[in-house]
């Protein structure tokens, strides 16, 4: 029997505000345990939250950016359960009126394009992070409140490789608008993934399973993947599939139960009373949108349209917002883009994935790359030259002319000069002009060999080659 | 142990609350005040009442400033914190 995947995806992204969603304690990771915290974050009594305009701000922005219907009027809601991470007993949300609504985002799989319909982006606050140990669990405060969205598709994810492309596009999405750094391995985007099978040609949902703790998007398409076929199996066999929870197991790379939902709790979800409704000024909103950065897709456009850059380089060049970046500064000092990328995709990628670095990390600024690439193009250096100028750049941070100077590297394209230094090297190799004269083209071979003895290196290979021929053959 | 006794061991569980036998009584007692006080307002007809939230029907505009200029200490942070460990606040584990 062939069965038809049912995908849906909730997405929470922490934004990179300054201060929390409700509460004036700042936004930070890493730093030490409980001391970003103040009272609305603790839930003690008496305090108020008050919503944060730049939290509103970059919901609004990935609301425009993913094509959303904007509720103007903000409405929260408190969701309530009983849990160590959360010191209110309840969370702020918004359940009834969700922010943005009915939003698309078209994909690209195996070259067919889809669009991928999302159902809701609505704002919520972060919870505390546990430390589990054997017996006993330490809790930090210092994520308790930091702005959330919560993006949820519609289930019309239909393959792991699907949900892949979606997240890797909502990620973009999160970094070119600003409003996260987005990083699964770190928590500040997660994943949960319902997803269920049903017969082809069927019009009812199977019974869906939900997939928790993915902490990278390859994993969210393998656990996909391996949630498939094993309900494919229990189906097969004449089982039933469970609601139930799971997460999944990296070192296994299988799906293994948490818990079943049998005993799923009501969050008794009512109005937020301690917020009143907030009208948003709808110029403001409009305004957001007009100064939205750049969009991946309309980069790539540009890429191709403006630089001529072939559309796969354009895609992998923006697939990283920063790489991206790197290269629209470097441009702005050369008109050789397509030398530029293939500078970046190929020595410059290389050596990040080989010294496990990041493109923000490394010493050779933009500027330099792209006057690296001028002077192979204005032959003041080889091609060959010029690695050996890259990765001295990357070495020391040194600017090309610098390292240049300081190598004797520039290269000798002058025809006279070059032209002198050939008219010496025949003379004292009389033999090899013989050789030549006699058929023996290795006699070329020998004689740039020397020219470039003679130069260290630094004649241009090509103009030496034209003056050495020239030279032969009128002597 | 009776099914009022049964079921608020159950939610004690769920809320995590542990409920001793001697507490038993006083709570099942106040259980069955709170209980009258339900069947009173369950009489009440509340079709198409709209929940109230709010005692105003009005909307306001204030958002605000992303400023970050407020935290506490760490002492305040973990004042009423019964265990601490490393700076944070100890819990029986809680989850398997």
């Amino acid at each position: 029997m062939n069965f038809e995947v049912i995908i849906g995806l909730e997405v929470h992204c922490e934004l990179t505000t300054q201060s929390k969603m409700f509460s004036a304690s700042p936004v930070t990771f890493g730093q030490a345990p409980n001391t970003k915290v103040n009272e609305v974050d603790l839930g003690m009594t008496g305090t108020m939250p008050v919503l944060n305009k730049t939290g509103v701000e970059y919901a609004v922005r990935v609301c425009h950016a993913l094509n959303m219907e904007i509720d103007e009027l903000l409405r929260f809601d408190r969701k309530n359960y009983y849990y160590s991470d959360l010191p209110k007993g309840f969370q702020i949300t918004q359940d009834r009126f969700p922010i943005g609504r009915n939003g698309t985002m078209e994909i690209e799989v195996d070259g067919k394009k889809k669009t991928i319909e999302i159902e809701r982006l609505h704002m919520e606050e972060d919870t505390a992070k546990q430390l589990h140990f054997d017996d006993h669990t330490l809790i930090d405060y210092n994520r308790s409140g930091i702005p959330l969205i919560e993006i949820v598709t519609k289930p019309n994810i239909r393959s792991g490789k699907e949900a892949a492309a979606y997240l890797e596009k909502l990620r973009s999405i999160f970094l070119y608008t600003k409003v996260s750094d987005a990083k699964m391995e770190e928590g500040s985007m997660r994943c949960d993934v319902n997803v269920s099978i049903r017969p082809f040609g069927s019009d009812k949902f199977g019974t869906r399973t939900e997939i928790k703790n993915l902490n990278s998007i390859s994993n969210v398409q393998k656990a996909i993947e391996f949630e498939v076929s094993r309900q494919e199996k229990i189906l097969l066999q004449g089982g039933k599939v469970l609601q139930e929870t799971r997460r999944y197991d990296e070192g296994l790379k299988e799906t293994v139960l948490m818990r079943s939902k049998g005993d799923a709790v009501d969050y008794k979800y009512y109005p937020e009373p301690n917020i009143l409704p907030i009208r948003l000024d709808h110029q403001w909103v409009l305004d957001i949108k007009e100064a939205l950065p750049e969009m991946p897709e309309e980069r790539i456009k540009r890429y191709v349209e403006k630089y001529q850059l072939p559309k796969n380089d354009a895609k992998i060049l923006v697939a990283t917002k920063e790489i991206s970046d790197y290269y629209d500064e470097a441009i702005r000092y050369t008109k050789e883009y397509k030398l530029v990328c293939n500078w970046l995709l190929g020595e410059t990628m290389a050596y990040l994935n080989k010294s496990n670095t990041t493109i923000e990390a490394i010493k050779m600024i933009p500027k330099c790359l792209a006057e690296m690439v001028n002077c192979v193009v204005d032959e003041t250096i080889s091609s060959k030259q010029a690695k050996k100028v890259f990765d001295l750049m990357m070495e020391t941070g040194k600017d090309p002319e610098t390292i240049i100077e300081e190598n004797h590297m520039k290269q000798i394209s002058s025809v006279d000069e070059i032209r002198k230094i050939v008219c010496d090297v025949l003379d004292k190799n009389p033999q090899s002009i013989e050789d030549y004269k006699n058929g023996k083209d290795r006699a070329v071979g020998f004689l740039v060999g020397q020219i470039m003895k003679v130069t260290g290196g630094q004649a241009n290979p090509g103009i030496t080659n034209k003056v050495l021929i020239e030279e032969l053959k009128s002597r | 142990m009776n099914e009022t006794e049964e079921m608020l061991k159950a939610l004690g569980l769920k809320t995590m609350f542990a409920i001793s036998d001697e507490e038993m009584p006083a709570l099942v007692k106040e259980y069955e005040v709170f209980m009258n006080h339900v069947e009173v307002l369950d009489k009440i007809d509340t079709t198409d009442v709209d929940i109230l939230a709010f005692p105003y029907e009005i909307e306001t505009s204030f958002l605000r400033e992303d400023l970050p200029n407020h935290v506490i200490s760490i002492e305040d942070a973990l004042k009423n914190a019964p265990s601490v460990e490393d700076h944070q606040i100890k819990m029986p584990k809680v989850v398997g």
